[in-house]
């Protein structure tokens, strides 16, 4: 006979620990399911005494349980007492397998055998998903295990590592040691492994301190009778059956992301994104009934948010009405708008008046608001100016907007008004703006940062239906047909094609027929030919630009092929509209082929010049083809004086952004490692407290609401940014001089290179990323460049790239 | 090529600089003093200020140089600025003293200021001359990936000249110790490179080695003579002979890598040796010229 519960909650993490509190507290019969032997499993996993942050810092915590910042330790302490006071009924190593029934009889079969009864069910399961189990004959074996906290705990032992990934890589380095340490390696080599951790595999694979085995999978497990010490891992090899007597087998095989999992439980993702959030009801419940999801896997990543709605669910679910925790917030919002209405009138007032918004769930709604910011501003006044780098996103609640179609006539506007959206051109491409925009009379927008946005396109699919079919019709209206009438070209748009790309992907090829032309809209291309034997670049297209119109207008074959320099997308027009946007603009034509003789000599020009083509490649795989702005060195002037780093950790609390010597070097040309200000910055993709911006004049910068997460220092590519504690004001150069105050130029703090003492006294050094902010609130420009006596560091950017190579 | 600060902004500051010489020359030319000219005129005095004022102004790059993030321009404007004023300076002096020398005070203010500006003047060079010839030489390697690369070469060579044991270990290990790049001022500037990997030391190891394995294999056949000639003791001596050859492949590559990194300290060194004399003079000269200011006001 199942037992059987009013909540089940799965997760014992920040959300599931709320809820269990609070319906503790309520005395409501409901059980905790974790399938970890400790609560809060991503917390846990945090490096000893990281400090752990409370953001948003407005929000007010509404829980049962205790949270606020400080040591990792402290959080997890306070959570085990609260849970024990309150008498909260949570089961340990139980992962849930299966669940299946409906509202009222819900059935949770767990991986260990049992089977729970539940009423309702709250996911809040998370991101991280759980790791893949060895799934063989004897894995449920003691000496079989997934993670590995301490290596040093272990100390003569035979242990078996399988997989080979980053974490068992460091794993079994970590342990190789003290004990004697194999790895099993399905493959032939460790190519998933990051540079760094495959050569230290292959040095000690090879010094004989590690023992591999490669193309090798473990076949089963056999226990000795008797002994639970030990066992022997049979192994799969290519030479055949292998065993090894091991005292510890540490699977390290990925996580499987939770995802799946949620669907087998019939809830339903608007789409196949990764960053894709299933659609909730205010009240956090699914689609199906009874189901009710909280936390980052329904797109609130914050502790903060977690708690609260763990502890609002289990008020909804007892069929209370709860104000949410996040209304004083709203409010505030709100409070500047013309006669101070109320949270519920605007979020009406919003779905009533701008249609992209109507299918939104209240909940979408109001998280989309909390991330916004309103705004009332005055007639005439500038809400962006073209060429700025913001790339927020508006849509205009009440009233109107003026957007300046011509840089050279600012008679010319057009006006937008109320239900209308703006901003999506930088918000797509990533670059630029391409207009300047004015408030109207009694305008009242809404001003949506990119990454909220993103997550909104991704999660709703008439919301990014809609922007796309306005981003094309915009895009050729500016590209093409100022003048024409807006319906043909709304018409033109609906025959478009976007294209995806990733990196290296062809658009077309030399000799293709020539059917249509590509408008970049995200990402940049890279126009090469064949000259004799080799594949020369030619050019470099960034996004706003088109490619292949001359072979549409010309021959109807492709004169050259055309690349993704990086992942692109772009818009597909084919040859028959383009004439008819043509036919509808005669001064387009000479336009065009004006711009069509320009590009041939600038060919010609890097065609006789053997270098000029690697040279932009070499930079392309270097990722300027997505950058905004990048840092150059030429090394032939270059004194080595690391007068840059000195004044980049100078003029940055004592760290410098930028690794003069670090990165690679062709023809006198260093790429020193330092941010390039990407379009699409990696860095944005995964920041839970969003505190990742781009400033208008492009430089992405990291603002002071980090909680020191490290996700954008893994998600960058170039490896810029770096975790960084911040250190006091340094006294003047001339007091050091005279009077030896305080660490010389470009030295570090004395306290900051102690290492740090974990002891209760010492100070609590809080980390945070820190990265190259292009020196935005430096006056004088970028401090790496102005400091630089020779001259050999320039930033540029890839508008300027070709012209640059050519020189 | 970038704009470095020789060209910066179009030769702005050179033209400058040749025009305070142009209009310093034409009244020095038209200037037709009592006296044969010297610092006592009119003429003589002001040049004598000018001068001071761009003494002081030019030793104001240092500090400068370190004002990061404040202060108008580039530091690239300030460098080239520094370059073509201090030049025009010499010029500016010896019209100042009417080009009268001789064994005093002055005169050494004077000798200082020039082997000041002609310690620029390499420094000039310097700076177009060696960073070139270090990119090239390190060929797009980091230097630390080098020294790693090395210490790796050093870790194996220790581990195969343990494997042949006698003297090999000790010889090795003090080949390796030996071995210095950097080290003072003249062993940076002009370090010493090897004409060949094989010192004369490796080459006696080799042969003793050789020798030893010979003599290891007449006893092996002697033992085994009977039923085995050249079954273990050919792989005896193939796995010594086999180690040897590895290592002095591995010393090869290793006197290459050894190489590039000295050569490296070496156009490091030549790149900065001239601020050693360059900015203590400029103390000496400021010194100087105020021992001669003194002098003439006082006691002239």
């Amino acid at each position: 006979m199942a037992e059987n519960f009013k909540i089940a909650i799965v997760g014992a993490g920040p959300g599931g620990l709320s809820a269990a509190g609070r319906a503790a507290l309520e005395g409501v019969s409901h059980v905790l399911l974790e399938s970890a032997p400790h609560i809060a499993n991503t917390i846990h996993r945090y490096q000893k005494g990281k400090h752990v942050m409370a953001e948003p810092p407005g929000l007010p915590l509404r829980s049962s349980m205790r949270f606020v910042a400080g040591r990792r330790e402290a959080v997890l302490d306070a959570w085990l007492q609260d849970l024990q006071t309150l008498n909260a009924n949570i089961r340990h190593n139980a992962e849930v397998g299966e669940i299946g029934g409906k509202q009222g009889k819900f059935q949770l079969k767990l991986k260990n055998g049992d089977t729970i009864g539940a009423e309702n069910i709250v996911l809040a399961i998370g991101l991280q998903g759980n790791p893949r189990k060895l799934e063989i004959e004897g894995d449920d074996h003691s000496i079989v295990q997934y993670t590995l906290d301490d290596p040093d705990v272990y100390c003569g032992q035979n242990i078996a590592i399988i997989g080979a990934g980053d974490a068992a890589i460091e794993n079994a380095l970590a342990l190789a040691k003290q004990n004697t340490v194999y790895i099993v390696n399905r493959q032939d080599e460790f190519a998933r492994a990051k540079n760094a951790n495959r050569q230290a595999i292959l040095e000690a694979v090879q010094k004989g301190k590690i023992e591999c085995f490669y193309n090798s999978t473990p076949a089963r497990i056999e226990s000795f009778e008797g002994v639970e010490s030990s066992a022997t891992l049979v192994l799969n090899t290519a030479q055949g059956e292998a065993a090894l007597v091991c005292n510890r087998i540490i699977a390290r095989l990925g996580a499987i992301p939770p995802r799946r999992f949620v669907e087998g439980c019939g809830i339903i993702f608007p789409n196949q994104e990764i960053n894709a959030v299933p659609e909730l009801s205010e009240r956090y419940e699914s689609n199906v009934p009874g189901i009710f999801i909280i936390g980052a896997l329904g797109g609130y990543p914050l502790i903060k948010q977690c708690m609260n709605q763990g502890y609002e669910v289990v008020d909804y679910i007892l069929g209370r009405t709860v104000e949410p925790a996040d209304e004083p917030l709203l409010q505030a919002k709100c409070d500047p708008l013309p006669g101070r209405p109320k949270v519920s009138e605007v979020l009406s007032r919003i779905r009533a008046n701008v249609p992209i918004f109507a299918e939104l769930t209240t909940l979408q709604l109001r998280e989309f608001l909390l991330d916004s910011e309103l705004r009332h501003p005055k007639p005439g006044e500038v809400i962006f100016e073209r060429n700025d780098y913001t790339d927020s996103f508006y849509s205009i609640i009440d009233g109107e907007v003026q957007v300046q179609i011509d840089a050279g006539d600012p008679e010319k506007k057009i006006t937008l008004d109320s239900g209308r959206f703006f901003g999506e051109m930088s918000l797509i491409s990533g670059r630029r703006r391409s207009a300047t925009v004015r408030a109207g009379k009694d305008c009242i927008l809404l001003e949506t940062p990119r990454n909220s946005m993103n997550k909104l396109i991704n999660s709703v699919e008439s919301v990014k239906r809609v922007i796309n079919q306005v981003f094309i019709s915009r895009a050729l209206h500016a590209n093409f047909s100022p003048n024409a009438q807006p319906e043909l070209v709304d018409e033109i748009a609906r025959t478009c094609i976007i294209h995806e790309y990733k990196a290296g992907d062809v658009v077309f090829n030399e000799g293709d027929s020539a059917e249509s032309l590509h408008l970049v809209r995200r990402g940049s291309l890279t126009v090469s030919r064949r000259i004799g034997e080799r594949e020369v670049v030619l050019s470099y297209v960034p996004a706003g630009n088109y490619v292949g119109e001359m072979g549409v207008m010309g021959g109807g074959v492709r004169s050259a092929t055309v690349k993704a320099a990086i992942a692109a997308e772009t818009i597909e027009l084919s040859g028959e509209a383009f004439e008819l946007l043509l036919l509808n603009n005669p001064e387009l034509r000479q336009h065009i082929e004006e711009q069509y003789k320009q590009r041939l000599t600038q060919n010609l020009f890097l065609q006789q010049q053997p270098g000029g083509g690697d040279m932009i490649s070499f930079l392309m795989s270097q990722g300027v083809g997505e950058a905004t702005d990048v840092l150059l060195i030429d090394e032939s002037l270059c004194i080595r004086c690391n007068n840059c780093e000195i004044a980049c950790a100078e003029t940055h609390g004592g760290t410098s952004r930028l690794n003069r010597e670090a990165g690679p070097t062709y023809a006198y040309i260093h790429i020193p490692t330092s941010c390039r200000h990407c379009e699409h910055p990696h860095c944005m993709k995964d920041c839970p407290p969003d505190a990742i911006h781009r400033a208008p004049d492009g430089e992405v910068f990291i603002a002071d609401n980090c909680i020191g997460c490290g996700n954008c220092e893994k998600n960058c590519p170039y490896g810029v940014i770096q975790m960084g504690t911040p250190q006091e004001r340094k006294p003047g150069l001339l007091q050091w001089l005279l009077f030896g105050r305080g660490p010389g130029p470009g030295q570090m703090d004395a306290s900051l290179l102690q290492p740090d003492k974990s002891g209760p006294d010492s100070v609590e050094k809080i980390k945070k990323a820190v990265k190259c902010d292009m020196c935005k609130d430096i006056k004088s420009g970028a401090a790496c460049v102005t400091a630089c006596p020779t001259g050999a560091a320039l930033r540029i950017s890839p508008d300027k790239l070709t012209e640059y190579v050519n020189q | 090529m970038a704009v470095s600060f020789i060209n910066h902004e179009n030769y702005k500051h050179a033209r400058r600089a040749l025009l305070l010489s142009v209009v310093a020359v034409a009244v020095y030319i038209w200037h037709d003093p009592d006296y044969p000219p010297n610092g006592g005129t009119w003429l003589g005095y002001a040049l004598g200020f000018v001068s001071l004022v761009l003494i002081l102004w030019l030793m104001w790059f240092g500090i400068r140089k370190r004002r990061y993030g404040r202060g108008i321009g580039q530091l690239k404007g300030w460098l080239s600025a520094h370059v073509y004023f201090g030049l025009a300076l010499l010029l500016l002096v010896c019209l100042h003293a009417g080009f009268q020398f001789g064994w005093n005070l002055h005169t050494l203010a004077f000798t200082l200021l020039v082997l000041e500006v002609g310690s620029g003047i390499y420094g000039v060079y310097a700076y177009l001359r060696y960073p070139r010839l270090m990119t090239d030489n390190l060929n797009n390697q980091a230097r630390e990936v080098l020294l790693e690369s090395v210490d790796q070469i050093d870790r194996e060579c220790l581990e195969i000249a343990a494997s042949l044991g006698g003297d090999a270990p000790e010889t090795i290990a003090r080949l390796i110790q030996r071995t210095i790049a950097g080290g003072n001022a003249r062993e940076q500037l002009w370090p010493k490179i090897e004409r060949t990997a094989v010192t004369p030391e490796l080459s006696d190891l080799f042969d003793q080695i050789k020798k030893e394995e010979r003599h290891d294999k007449m006893i092996e056949m002697m033992k085994t003579a009977s039923f085995n000639m050249d079954g273990l003791s050919q792989t005896g001596q193939q796995f010594k002979t086999g180690q040897m050859h590895k290592l002095l492949d591995l010393l090869a590559q290793r006197k290459q890598l050894v190489d590039k990194i000295k050569r490296h300290v070496r156009y490091k060194a030549w790149l900065n040796i001239w601020l050693y004399i360059h900015v203590p003079l400029a103390f000496a000269v400021l010194a100087a010229v105020i021992a001669h200011i003194i002098a003439v006001f006082f006691y002239w």
